[in-house]
């Protein structure tokens, strides 16, 4: 129902590949899924069915094949136009035909969701502000974390709580590396271990420094597993982007 | 098993635990979880298995799943667990080519020249512990111990698909092109990494041209 007039960087989700999907871990495969389930759950609520989604980074341009309803979610933009009308975030709309969909002026957060599909849906709302879906992501919230099981290799497990820490570039639906000035995470402890599982939001310790494994993960891992994101934060995680500050609250 | 094996019992994030066993690297170890693994494969409460060397870990739902309701269950099925010592085993034998871009460096590390390494990489019969890191990619028990090396320093950001590789006391091999850490000793054809099933055991023939992989 989508033909891309620009693809930016996006990528398209079948209504099957959406929610993660379990049970084949063992052959190596994770459950991947979007990275904001929570911005694609809203989405099908307020379409009324799960449908299919398109997740981007930067914008594209899209055409609408045939008519349909869409809803915006995720990170917000302050402008975006069906030709000439100006669209809302959280908000159901229905396309005709030949319509084009276009972004500009992002103005927070990592990911933006376009869900949507060839169906009338009911108009339908929802009023929460950005801080209310992402407590965690706002300038004063934070990440929660536990300690992993190579916690104890840390010489200096207190700087992951100091302000400073950075998405670093080397960032993607796999993990995000953490970056910081000044000093550094350090290992007592430099035997390597021996391969084990890894989870969403594994905090390992490379050695280029702390690197967070996201939902199209690995299965095992061969790194000091330092610290990990509780599972209600993972979603939080996909609206970092490069460069952007995160601040980390250990849990007991 | 005579007595309930110990366990430690480590906590990934907020839905996922992992039930330590052993400390190192071994045949036996390896058998006692895949039987573990086999056994806990019957249970439907969970959302994912991961047997590795020295652990197996399992993820759930914590929504659904106290901590504490996912140890009750492994220690009901570690009460009546029966060690397999045989599997079905299947051998699988795979053609190697040595030309790993790491030969050089192991060669320096081990003080063996590359005829050497080779020679000992490919004279032992090895096991598959587990698959994972990438799909298909299996972790093989059996590297002489004069092959061991650490991880490289700085892991590349694409490992060749089909790469027969070393760290530490493993052997692996990359089924898909991929980032990373290991030494790259040799290359085979990774089509034939589908077939691997933990347990099933591994030899590596030697051969000199392309054309025979």
């Amino acid at each position: 129902m989508l033909k891309f007039i620009k693809k930016g960087l996006s990528s398209i989700y079948e209504v099957e590949d959406c929610l993660p999907s379990y049970g084949q871990q063992f052959r190596g495969l994770s459950p991947r899924g979007l990275m904001d389930q929570g911005a694609y759950a809203e989405a099908c609520q307020l379409l009324g069915q799960h449908s299919p989604c398109v997740e981007f980074v930067l914008a594209p341009e899209i055409q609408f094949s045939e008519a349909g309803s869409i809803v915006l979610t995720g990170a917000p933009y302050g402008n975006v136009r069906l030709d000439d009308e100006i669209l809302a975030f959280h908000k159901v709309y229905h396309v005709r035909e030949g319509q084009i969909l276009r972004f500009s002026q992002k103005l927070r957060g990592f990911r933006t969701y376009l869900t949507y599909m060839n169906k009338i849906a009911e108009c339908a709302s929802d009023e929460r502000s950005y801080a209310q879906r992402y407590p965690e992501a706002h300038p004063q919230g934070y990440i929660r974390l536990k300690k992993g099981p190579e916690f104890a290799k840390l010489a200096n497990p207190d700087l992951i709580l100091e302000q400073g820490w950075q998405v670093g570039s080397q960032l993607s639906t796999m993990g995000m590396a953490l970056t910081k000035w000044g000093d550094q995470l350090q290992l007592n402890d430099t035997k390597q271990m021996i391969s084990s599982a890894v989870a969403d939001g594994t905090m390992q310790m490379t050695p280029k420094g702390p690197f967070i494994l996201l939902r199209h993960r690995q299965t095992i891992g061969g790194y000091p597993r330092i610290f990990n994101v509780i599972s209600s934060d993972i979603d939080c995680l996909a609206q970092f982007g490069p460069r952007d500050f995160i601040r980390f609250k250990l849990l007991d | 098993m005579k007595s309930k094996p110990e366990y430690q019992c480590q906590v990934l994030g907020d839905s996922c635990l992992i039930f330590l066993f052993f400390d190192h690297i071994s045949t036996e170890n390896t058998q006692f979880i895949l039987s573990l693994f086999r056994s806990l494969s019957s249970e439907k409460d969970f959302l994912d298995l991961v047997p590795a060397y020295c652990d197996i870990a399992i993820h759930f739902n914590p929504l659904l799943h106290t901590e504490q309701e996912v140890r009750i269950i492994v220690d009901q099925h570690l009460s009546k667990l029966e060690v397999k010592q045989d599997f079905l085993e299947k051998v699988h034998r795979l053609a190697v080519l040595y030309d790993g871009a790491d030969l050089q460096r192991v060669s320096e590390l081990t003080n063996l020249d590359e005829k050497e390494i080779v020679r000992r990489h490919s004279m032992v019969q090895y096991r598959v512990a587990m698959i994972g890191f990438l799909p298909y990619f299996p972790y093989l028990i059996g590297l002489d111990p004069t092959l061991q090396v650490p991880r490289l320093e700085s892991p590349r950001t694409k490992v060749p698909a089909g790469s027969v590789s070393i760290a530490g006391e493993q052997t692996g091999i990359y089924p898909s092109a991929s980032p990373g850490g290991w030494n790259l000793i040799g290359r085979m054809n990774p089509e034939k990494l589908k077939n691997l099933e933990p347990g099933d055991k591994v030899e590596f023939i030697e051969v000199k041209h392309e054309d025979q992989l």
